[in-house]
């Protein structure tokens, strides 16, 4: 019996280029066309209450940024983060409220006393495992809101307890910017929803730069490094209690931020949005969307937003089931659980495994090394200071 | 010609990416004391570790007859093997009696308490401290203790690594005139890996070299004392 | 070993720095308890040592998972809950008597623990934490979900396994000490005896030190480790659902209740050392009594007067802070569950 003559090969890449060639830039205009587009468009032709929607998205992004910082890019995990982000939320309600502050000026304020509380919790991280630490952490996310409700010193009274405040200064457009947006003629809420959508867009879009350039960065890789092998790093010159700290204090600052958007976008504040379930949600989406990249912040931010939308309906219509919306729980923990058996790299690694069958990049030159996969590279030089600080053993 | 306790066949062992052992062959038999001789990074350890279904291996490790391959340690450990660690592998919170205790943990005769009697009577300092836990004894004190407890199973064949690391000379020598003691009262077969080559070399039967994960020699262990370039590199003379 | 050399060899400065706290807090305390009289002070400590029971015997089933295996399961409090409300089903439906609901709950519940780490837990390597997190996370929501959904979401009312009429107390120095307060302790301590007795006496235990102290050692006995662990997840299964039962009277049964008292717990296992089931039982209790103390005293040390409501959370988050800052082992626990 002979063998298969010709064995089947499989299928090759759909298409192939060599990096930097016209086709190659093509190729990627198109792609980010494909991203840019709808969100361009989308705001004007989707219901005011979907725009709105997509506003918090962009809000619940910039939050993951931060939290994906810690978690995807450091190892360290900090399930505390939400409390960052309602801190960046108040601080900015009551900024506006009680000081009439601009909304665009109380972000640099958010971002610096998020920073601050970040580095505080940063101290303790310093002497904590792993787990411990996450523990910890969830215990910051378990307290916060119960923080926000303390009748005494006037806390309550300023943050309005439990039932949370209003913005009184909402985003309104500007003339420039309403013809800038094509929101002339009479005001309605759709306006100011598009209006407050593409501002968000924009704050995000320019985090999500900032967020690429400290990745991209010397500190961004002596982090990287830090996660991958703590001692290699160490020994390389990384001085770790000063970048963890510094890592939790810059992540806390990002969370911070998303909360403001989120206070701009949802025009209130209050206790519930940023508990322990909004902890374990934002986790959710960010592993779901994918750890440890920066297209999963985003896509987390559509998660957190939509599948709570979406979760109790889907559970109404099992068949036989018909469970209550109560148990739209349970879809988050059963993602959760699917997540860590079969997509630990989220969505977007699935993605990318996808693109690498279709797309095949020649690269011109010897790649120099990935960010994402930094060995301790990072010398004594790159960090400037001596390994003084090293934690104890 | 009786099966060997322990036969090995084209073993090889990685550790992720890294190859250590490349393909390697050796047999200890019933009774025998064989020593795998190397230095620092040969893979000796890796061996051991690899015998015990400790590391991925390819090739075959067969325990009289059995193929033992790639199987869960615990359960290799249920057939006959004891296996001393580098390091000595005390729990160092448990006490002393703990420890042997743990030592029997697969046996289920009645002859526990009397092996442990056995033992701290050979090994008198263990009885001094049987109450203390393991972590507050000294390097040679913690190596009997692993031996003993090793010995708690009575194991078909035992397994040593470096027993010699990080010990006074005469503790060292103690040790292994102990170990030949053993071999000799309840001929217990024993493979010692060992950088120190020469008392392992004395006490023992037949041994290999190991050099970069593959055997370059093997010999009869007066062949291989009196050999130049195992003097050269193991004996320092 | 002296008592003398032991505690040097104990105390660093973390540690002394923490019982000099302590004691500060202690002395600040002692005006106004002369103060108050000595029947307060004496309520106020036997209000504590309830509290300080159920922030206990939440406490020991985290660390007991913790001590063997350095994981954490997030998942402990809502798998006590569920067992409760199984526990209430079974006797407040289906009639049975309490204590036999609770040793039926308690049976099942050290089975869902059992298979937990079997299925979900035991696939990954220990040292990479993400997925335990996500899997521990993902159950404890699922479990609170079918709570709310099977039962609904209105708190219930739990039988006490103990007497507890209004009158059922002891008066001692003026103040009242509830037979459930009472009851709550004995269990605990009955808890502590058996798990101390396993730990020390049984083969089982045996293996789950062997495989605290070094897992690979461990494997080199024979001891089947994953099976050791699940027996672990399991008895931590069937205690934190004991535990909840006792408390369930008290704080009324909503899918939340225990996931409230995991703060405390916390605490309490941070203070006494993450790793040491005795230490936890300690600082459970001395959370509980900062906790009395200071809520009840609070107003007149000066200073401390505007932390109104809200005193307890706050005090416990504070005593974990506090704690990590400087002796991140607590109290009792060794210097392994610090970073390394």
């Amino acid at each position: 019996m002979s063998a298969n003559a010709t064995a089947t090969r499989p299928a090759g890449p759909l298409l192939t280029f060599k990096q930097g060639s016209s086709q190659h830039r093509t190729f990627q205009v198109i792609g980010w066309a494909c991203l840019a587009i709808p969100l361009l468009v989308a705001p004007y032709v989707l219901p005011s209450f979907r725009v709105g929607q997509l506003a918090q998205c962009a809000g619940w992004a910039v939050a993951i940024l931060g939290m994906n910082m810690v978690i995807g890019y450091s190892g360290l995990i900090s399930l505390g983060h939400i409390a960052f982000t309602g801190l960046g939320a108040y601080t900015t309600t009551i900024m506006i409220n009680e000081s009439s502050v601009p909304f665009w000026l109380t972000l640099p304020i958010a971002f610096v006393v998020c920073f601050a509380f970040g580095a505080l919790v940063g101290l303790p991280a310093l002497k904590i495992r792993g787990l411990y630490l996450a523990l910890v952490t969830f215990a910051l996310a378990y307290t916060f809101p119960i923080l926000l409700k303390i009748e005494g010193g006037g806390i309550a009274r300023r943050t309005g307890g439990e039932n949370g405040q209003n913005l009184k200064h909402r985003l309104l457009p500007t003339r420039l910017t309403r013809s800038l947006l094509m929101l002339n003629g009479k005001d309605d809420p759709s306006k100011v929803a598009i209006y407050k959508y593409f501002v968000l867009l924009l704050i995000a879009a320019v985090c999500f730069l900032l967020m690429r350039n400290i990745v991209k960065s010397r500190a961004g890789r002596a982090m990287i490094a830090i996660r991958d092998n703590q001692i290699g790093a160490a020994v390389s010159g990384v001085p770790l209690s000063r970048q963890k700290v510094l890592t939790f204090a810059i992540s806390a600052a990002f969370a911070g931020i998303g909360g403001s958007m989120l206070a701009g976008a949802l025009d209130s504040v209050g206790p519930t949005a940023f508990d322990a379930n909004y902890a374990v949600l934002t986790l959710m989406g960010l592993v779901l969307a994918g750890a440890a990249t920066l297209h999963g912040c985003w896509i987390g931010g559509l998660l957190v937003v939509f599948l709570q939308d979406f979760a109790p309906r889907l559970v109404k219509h099992i068949p036989f089931v018909h469970a209550s919306p109560v148990y739209a729980r349970a879809v988050f923990g059963l993602i959760l659980v699917l997540v860590a058996f079969f997509l630990p790299g989220g969505i977007v690694s699935a993605a990318r495994r996808l693109k690498a069958r279709l797309v095949r990049v020649i690269p011109a030159r010897p790649t120099a090394s990935r960010p994402e996969r930094a060995s301790a590279v990072v010398g004594a030089e790159a960090m400037g200071t001596t390994v003084g600080s090293v934690t104890s053993r | 010609m009786t099966t060997p306790l322990l036969e090995v066949a084209d073993l090889s062992a990685r550790y992720g990416a890294i190859q250590v052992l490349r393909g390697i062959n050796f047999e200890v038999n019933t009774g025998e004391v064989v020593v795998i001789l190397g230095a620092n990074g040969a893979g000796k350890t890796t061996t051991l570790r690899a015998v015990c279904g400790m590391v991925e291996t390819g090739g075959s490790v067969r325990l009289d007859g059995e193929d033992i391959t790639g199987k869960d340690t615990a359960e290799i450990v249920r057939k006959g093997v004891a296996h001393v660690p580098q390091g000595r592998g005390t729990f160092p919170e448990l006490s002393v009696i703990d420890n042997l205790l743990l030592g029997a943990y697969v046996r289920k005769d009645g002859e526990v308490n009397a092996d442990i009697e056995h033992w701290t009577t050979v090994f008198p300092r263990l009885g001094e401290r049987k109450n203390q836990p393991a972590g507050s004894l000294s390097g040679g004190e913690q190596q009997m203790l692993a031996v003993a407890r090793a010995m708690m199973s009575r194991p078909r064949l035992l397994l040593l690594d470096e027993p010699s690391l990080g010990l006074a000379p005469l503790v060292i020598e103690d040790l292994f005139r102990r170990f030949a003691d053993l071999n000799a009262t309840s001929g217990t077969t024993m493979l010692i890996v060992e950088q120190n080559a020469e008392l392992a070399l004395e006490i023992a039967g037949r041994g290999y070299v190991l050099e970069a994960g593959e055997i370059v020699l093997a010999g009869a262990a007066e062949d291989l004392r009196t050999n130049d370039a195992v003097r050269e590199a193991y004996l320092g003379a | 070993m002296t008592l003398a050399q032991k505690l040097k060899a104990r105390m660093s400065a973390g540690s002394a720095f923490l019982w000099g706290l302590l004691a500060v807090v202690v002395i600040a305390l002692i005006p106004p308890i002369i103060d108050g009289g000595s029947q307060l002070f004496l309520q106020r400590v036997f209000d504590s040592m309830r509290n300080g029971a159920v922030y206990a015997v939440t406490a020991i089933a985290l660390v007991l998972i913790f001590k063997a295996t350095t994981l954490i399961n997030f998942a402990q409090a809502n798998i006590a809950m569920f067992g409760t409300f199984l526990c209430w089903q079974f006797t407040v439906k289906g009639g049975m008597p309490v204590w036999l609901a609770i040793i039926l709950a308690m049976a099942i519940m050290a089975a869902a623990g059992a298979t937990i780490e079997r299925v979900l837990v035991r696939p990954f390597d220990p040292s990479d934490h993400l997925p335990v997190v996500l899997i521990t996370f993902g159950v404890a929501a699922i479990l609170e979900a079918f709570a709310g959904g099977i039962w609904g979401l209105q708190s219930l009312q739990f039988p006490s396994p103990f007497p507890t009429k209004p009158n059922d107390r002891f008066t001692i120095g003026g103040a009242f000490l509830r037979y459930e307060t009472v009851g709550t302790i004995a269990v605990m301590g009955l808890m502590l005896l058996v798990i101390f007795t396993i730990l020390k006496r049984t083969k089982v235990g045996l293996a789950f030190r062997a495989v605290s102290s070094n897992v690979e050692s461990a494997r080199l006995v024979g001891v089947r480790t994953g099976r050791t662990l699940q027996f672990g997840w399991a008895l931590a299964g069937a205690l934190s659902v004991l535990g909840a039962t006792m408390v369930a009277h008290q704080t009324l049964l909503d899918p939340a209740f225990m996931a409230k008292l995991g703060i405390f717990a916390f605490a309490a296992a941070t203070l006494g050392g993450l790793d040491s089931i005795g230490g936890s039982v300690i600082g459970a209790f001395v959370v509980a009594l900062v906790q009395s103390m200071l809520t009840g005293y609070g107003q007149q040390i000066p200073g401390l007067g505007w932390l109104k409501s809200n005193f307890a959370l706050v005090i416990a988050f504070a005593l974990i802070l506090v704690v990590l800052l400087f002796k991140p082992a607590g109290l009792f626990g060794t210097r392994r569950v610090e970073r390394v």
